[in-house]
């Protein structure tokens, strides 16, 4: 199993296979090491992957900024008030007690490539064999004039989890009937391409429970069409009727800009106020992506299909929001998928694991409504170079209330999987 | 919960799926494509890799909440399952996307990965 693996992994890097003739464990004497930055949805899953599938035989760093992790998923839900914020915010303790890995909270400023180091802000380094990449994403606040780090106190984007998504609840909690929310949608490719839509419904339901019927909010999209656009227009009439309106670009004619304080978003044809802006800005990888020079014109980084691995640098695998994985969408669900992959190449590297022919997978659930879930999803495989999908299957507009609830009630199950997957 | 319960010549099927159907007629219908699967040359290894994914959402504590448990169920169950999902005889669309970028072999190596847990 090893030669297969040393074969396959000759192929990949284009090297001469007597310099991978022993195992690094062997050359290094010492265990193999993997650091990983970003303990979210990609990074904690290769993380637990590495450490479990290797027994302790790999030495396993995981280097995250915050000391808890909320995640985004679910936090629409909280916005509309049927979860809570603890129950979408999770800690990294059982990484480091059950399986060993070495929970650094920091934030990774440098990776030496040369070197195969990642230093910290605080100037301490740690060296790598292999180094998974998982930032997310960074939002590009001047993609929409007028937004920035500061105006984002005033008009949150809540597109990271943490206190941005705190902050959007507080204010739409202190938001009275006949108040209006405006949205300025983000354009591709950003994370969650539902994202944005379920946070509508989940905004229409809490006004509808406060028996806030006369509040609106309007969407300011900068493209032309979305993710489940027909499920998710059904539903807001279905639920919120007269309460959301959807603004798309040959209509308003493109984002001129935004002013956080007046309230208002101006664009080509109109002016649009509301007393809460929520401004969802372009998007491209995390920082320390762009440090190390592993990103291309798209802000994004190219990875090898077939094992996640950078196109740039054979010993740093790139996942989640920040790769570019052809037809996945950059969602937790793919970044959990990608990680399982990348984790078995990782091992096939450094521990003579057995690699098999990747696959990848994603579904994303929606809540329009509680009890009104939908979701699409795909089937992934690397075919010709690219991550393509295999088979696709998305919630019908004619379903009965039984089968939402069903879908529903899924997503919950999903949840509670994935975050156990991602911190065990 | 374990929904482990309607055995029937090799056959189990979940209550959603069997109602209204009696014993007898499950009998009649065991698929000879199991024992074709389980004779197949299958791998452990590959079925743990396989089974990786699923773990996404069917993880091994389930509370059970919208995802059955798949962990330890008996492999010809499991291998009854996916074929059935592969053959639109249950509706899940999910399942059914999932099972049908499955060929007999991945389905025999996360059968018999999924039944040892
Ligand atoms: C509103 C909303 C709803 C969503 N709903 C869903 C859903 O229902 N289903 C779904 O599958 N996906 C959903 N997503 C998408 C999902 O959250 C992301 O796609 C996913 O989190 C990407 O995982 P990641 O590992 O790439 O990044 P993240 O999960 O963002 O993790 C990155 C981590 O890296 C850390 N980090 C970054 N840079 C550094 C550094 N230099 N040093 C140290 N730490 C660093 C960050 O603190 C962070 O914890 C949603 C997103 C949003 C915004
Ligand atoms: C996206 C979430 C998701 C993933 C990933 C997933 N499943 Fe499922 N699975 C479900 C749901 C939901 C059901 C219940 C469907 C139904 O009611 O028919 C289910 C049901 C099943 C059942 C039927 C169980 C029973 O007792 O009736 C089997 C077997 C199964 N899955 C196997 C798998 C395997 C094997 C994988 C990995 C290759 C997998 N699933 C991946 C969501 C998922």
């Amino acid at each position: 199993m090893s030669t297969l693996t040393r074969r396959q992994f000759t192929k990949v890097l284009g090297l001469g296979a007597a310099a991978l003739s022993v195992p690094i464990h062997v050359i290094g004497q010492a265990k193999p090491k993997v650091v990983v930055v970003g303990g979210g949805a990609g990074g904690a899953t290769a993380a637990r992957y590495v450490a479990m599938n290797s027994k302790g035989a790999v030495d396993v760093t995981l280097i995250e900024n915050s000391k808890t992790y909320t995640t985004c998923f679910f936090s629409n839900l909280y916005l509309g008030g049927v979860r809570d914020f603890d129950s979408i915010t999770h800690s990294y303790d059982t990484l480091a007690s059950e399986y060993g890995i070495n929970v650094v909270h920091g934030y990774a400023a440098e990776v030496d490539r040369s070197a195969k180091t990642v230093t910290l802000n605080d100037g301490s380094s740690i060296n790598y064999d292999r180094l998974v990449l998982s930032p997310g994403i960074d939002l590009i606040f001047d993609s929409v004039p007028g937004y920035s780090e500061e105006a984002a106190t005033i008009a949150p984007h809540a597109w990271q989890a943490g206190p941005q998504t705190q902050l959007l609840k507080e204010k739409l909690d202190a938001l009275s009937n006949g108040d209006s929310v405006v949205m300025v949608a983000p354009p591709n490719p950003y994370r969650c391409p539902p994202g944005p839509y379920e946070r509508v419904s989940m905004m229409a339901h809490l006004f509808k429970e406060k028996g806030m019927t006369d509040s609106t909010i309007t969407i300011i999209d900068p493209k032309p069409k979305f993710s489940k656009q027909g499920l998710f227009t059904a539903g807001w009439e279905k639920h919120y009727p007269g309460m959301v309106e959807w603004i798309s670009p040959d209509i308003h004619g493109g984002i001129v800009g935004v002013d956080v304080n007046a309230g208002t978003v101006e664009t080509d044809f109109d002016t649009f106020e509301g007393t809460l802006l929520n401004v969802i800005p372009a998007q491209r990888a995390g920082a320390i992506a762009h440090q190390a020079e592993l990103v291309d014109n798209s802000g994004f980084c190219q990875i090898n299909s077939d094992s996640m691995r950078s196109m740039v640098d054979e010993n740093i695998f790139v996942i989640g929001d920040a790769s570019i994985a052809g037809a996945m969408p950059k969602s937790g669900f793919s970044a959990n998928s990608q990680a399982k992959v990348a984790a078995m190449h990782i091992l096939g590297d450094v521990n003579d694991g057995k690699t098999f022919p990747a696959k990848y997978s994603n579904t994303c659930w929606s809540m329009i409504g509680t009890d009104d879930g939908v979701k699409v999803g795909a089937q992934y495989a690397s075919v010709d170079g690219k991550i393509a999908s295999t088979s696709t299957f998305v919630s019908q507009g004619d379903e009965d209330d039984a089968m939402r609830k069903a879908t529903f009630e899924e997503s919950l199950g999903w949840y509670d999987g994935m975050t156990k997957d991602m911190f065990g | 919960m374990n929904r482990f319960f309607a055995l029937v010549g090799g056959a189990l099927l979940c209550a959603s799926c069997i109602a209204g159907e009696t014993a007898n007629k499950l009998a009649e219908k065991t698929d000879p494509r199991i024992d074709t699967i389980m004779a197949l040359q299958l791998d452990a290894a590959y079925g743990e890799y396989l089974a990786s994914e699923c773990a996404t959402c069917h993880n091994e504590t389930s509370t059970d909440q919208g995802i059955p448990t798949i962990h330890g169920q008996d492999q010809k169950y499991l291998i009854n399952a996916l074929l059935e999902y592969q053959d639109n005889k249950r509706t899940n669309e999910t399942m059914i996307s999932i099972a049908n970028a499955l060929n007999e072999e991945e389905i025999g190596s996360l059968a018999l990965y999924l039944s040892g847990q």
